[in-house]
């Protein structure tokens, strides 16, 4: 079975954020980035599967070359090859799928698993994208699945219960925390990695549809106030929640 | 203003975030000094034990010390899947192909949490598989290897008896030949690991008449033989998760193959893997020290006194900076003789020096460094106290350091 795993370099998690001088970009001096880790679920299920079912895993990324660490990562995981498609743009979801799929064309993969989103722009629309390019059948936010010979079936959360969906592969899952919990690479692992493939090409995405106009950060919390004690401060909190919170 | 765009939890292993929630790492100031003395595949490796053990052990450690447990077995058998039994074990064994330097790594990063949690697999490698490695015959690692790297059995080192520890070379203990192998009969104490073992690597007397050096042999005897009963010993209020059992060996029987190394030079065997265990020891020291100095200097950011952080008083910085030295030299030091180990060419001495001294000077910058967050180092859940009284152990353990100095000051005299 050929697997496909696409995956994002991002701003870790726990990064201070701050927004550039541009007013559209944040500043990327001392930011610390890591693998998304909705794409740690990717890797690890596609790990899985072929430890189930046999085949090979390939990672590809489209970013700049700093993305071969992340893929290292996946590689150290387990991954066979790795695919860094470089690019020093900022291409939007549409031009990011276009380049992903026009590629994954060549691999004719199996099956492709990405993570149900990025963590720095939470768009969340490249996996179903590359599924609608390449007129794979696809499976979003899926936190459990089985695949089969040529079937899968994905369960996901939806508002007030689960839902679970069956299909035809190829496929694009994308996948959600509870799916897995992935591995940690082992020494000999990273040590693998250094020597298994990891092909380099230039991208050329077609042209943005939509640019960013605009990043904030969140409005700063208000400084919390003590509105009184006991009984007597019940009027005053009723009427902040009624006429400043509006929650009442 | 720095702004967030994301409030995450570390929740899972190898840098899982989710999208509530929020726990911000302690940036570890000792990675710059590390990053910059090994390989990238070294820093790589040394990165996922950290994060393995910020998302792993740090959560849980304090339930674990409130509730007095010794480091329970799910989180063994975690740290057995992450290929921590079998690092320094060659490949064709089923290890990891690792050598000291990832050994002392791996120290670093969880003796950074918890010298208890560091210790398990550090004694079960360099006190346990070490000296198979070192001296056992082709079969005897064939035969036990393969089990220890995959975490599912693990060796003692029986070295300290309630009578014996800097003496060393002279052990009660003793074990007779006859016509099946031998007969140990006596009590070894202070063994790391006693209760997850599954063998013990007995030092005995044989020859009580041999030269000094020459009069015991190592025997390998499961704990599981007839005679042989481990008891956890009680009241250890230091590296409190850590394992320390007492074994008395009752007429035990071991057959002639459990002999390891050659017999009467059991010496050799117990000083060549002493060696690189008090490397280890080093290295606990040296992650207390980076744990205060990241503890330390954020507390004295934080922290106002008279108008001012208590960071920007003058005998505050300089504990601070005494820590900081004490990391970069501790880390440089560390690499420096890891290296040697690997090549063979490191001297006790010079490991010992390390080991006397790192433990020395982590323990009284430690004290210095809860005295400059006051009160608040006398809080468990602070972190600082627990490393004070675990450092205790780094300066007697594996070999204490009034007696490590007999053995520097040797090539000193003429």
């Amino acid at each position: 079975m050929e697997i496909l795993v696409l995956v994002k370099r991002v701003p870790a998690t726990d990064s201070q954020i701050k927004i550039a001088a541009d007013g559209k970009s944040y500043d990327a001096q001392g930011v610390e980035f890591v693998l998304n880790p909705y794409d740690e679920f990717a890797v690890e299920e596609a790990l899985k599967t072929k430890e189930a079912r046999g085949g090979t895993v390939t990672v590809m990324t489209l970013g700049t070359s700093a993305a071969q660490k992340d893929l290292r990562t996946c590689l150290a995981m387990g991954a066979d090859k790795a695919i860094l498609l470089t690019c020093e743009d900022h291409p939007d979801s549409a031009a990011v799928a276009s380049v992903l799929a026009e590629k994954s064309k060549e691999l004719a993969p199996d099956l492709i698993f990405c993570g149900k989103q990025a963590v720095d722009d939470d768009a969340g629309q490249v996996g179903p994208r590359v599924a609608t390019l390449l007129g794979f059948a696809c499976a979003t936010d899926v936190n459990s699945l089985e695949i089969g010979d040529d079937t899968f079936a994905a369960t996901r959360d939806i508002e007030g219960g689960r839902e679970t969906i069956e299909g035809k592969l190829p496929a694009v899952i994308t996948c959600q925390k509870g799916l897995n919990e992935p591995r940690y690479p082992n020494l000999k692992g990273i040590m693998a990695a250094k020597k298994k493939p990891l092909d380099e090409a230039a991208a050329t995405p077609p042209d943005n549809k939509v640019e960013v106009v605009a990043l904030e950060p969140p409005a700063e919390r208000p400084a919390p106030s003590i509105l009184g004690e006991g009984a007597a401060a019940v009027t005053t909190l009723i009427d902040k929640l009624q006429n400043e919170a509006k929650v009442l | 203003m720095p702004g967030r765009l994301h409030t995450t939890v570390r929740s899972a292993p190898f840098s899982l975030y989710v999208h509530c929630g929020f726990m911000r790492r302690m940036a570890r100031r000792i990675d710059t000094y590390l990053k910059r003395l090994v390989s990238e595949e070294k820093f790589d490796f040394y990165s996922v034990v950290r994060d393995f053990a910020d998302a792993e052990i740090s959560p849980r450690i304090l339930d674990w010390e409130r509730d007095h447990t010794l480091v329970p077995d799910d989180a063994i058998a975690k740290m057995g899947e992450l290929g921590l039994f079998g690092l320094p074990i060659e490949e064709r064994y089923g290890g990891q192909g690792g050598d000291h330097t990832d050994l002392v790594l791996m120290g670093l990063a969880l003796g950074y949490w918890s010298h208890s949690v560091a210790i398990t697999p550090g004694a079960a490698l360099s006190l346990g598989a070490k000296p198979l490695q070192l001296s056992g015959t082709e079969e005897q690692k064939q035969a036990h290897l393969p089990a220890l790297a995959r975490g599912e059995r693990m060796f003692v080192f029986g070295l300290t008896e309630p009578g014996r520890g800097s003496d060393a070379a002279n052990p009660q203990v003793t074990a007779k030949k006859n016509a099946s192998g031998w007969v140990i009969n006596g009590e070894k104490c202070w063994s790391t690991n006693a209760k997850w073992a599954s063998h013990v690597i007995v030092h005995a007397l044989t020859d009580p008449d041999g030269r000094n050096g020459r009069r015991s042999t190592c025997l390998i005897a499961p704990m599981d033989a007839p005679g042989v009963h481990y008891q956890e010993m009680s009241g250890k209020r230091v590296w409190e998760q850590s394992s320390t059992g007492s074994i008395v060996f009752d007429n035990v029987q071991v057959a002639a193959d459990s002999l390891l190394g050659e017999e009467h030079n059991g010496f050799k065997v117990m000083a060549t893997t002493l060696n690189g265990g008090r490397l280890f020891i080093a290295a606990l020291a040296v992650a207390s020290i980076a744990f205060a100095l990241d503890k330390c200097s954020t507390y004295a950011e934080e922290r106002e006194q008279f108008g001012a952080p208590i960071g920007r008083f003058q005998r505050v910085q300089d504990v601070i900076v005494d820590l900081d030295i004490a990391v970069e030299r501790g880390t440089t030091w560390l690499m420096d003789l890891c290296g040697r180990f690997d090549k063979g060419t490191l001297s006790r001495e010079s490991a010992a020096k390390c080991k006397v001294d790192c433990s020395q000077v982590a323990s009284d910058l430690l004290v210095q460094a809860m005295e400059v967050c006051g009160g608040v180092s006398c809080l468990d859940e602070f972190g600082l106290i627990r490393h004070h009284n675990d450092l205790f152990v780094t300066r007697v353990g594996e070999g204490s350091n009034y007696a490590l100095r007999d053995l520097i000051v040797r090539p000193l005299r003429s």
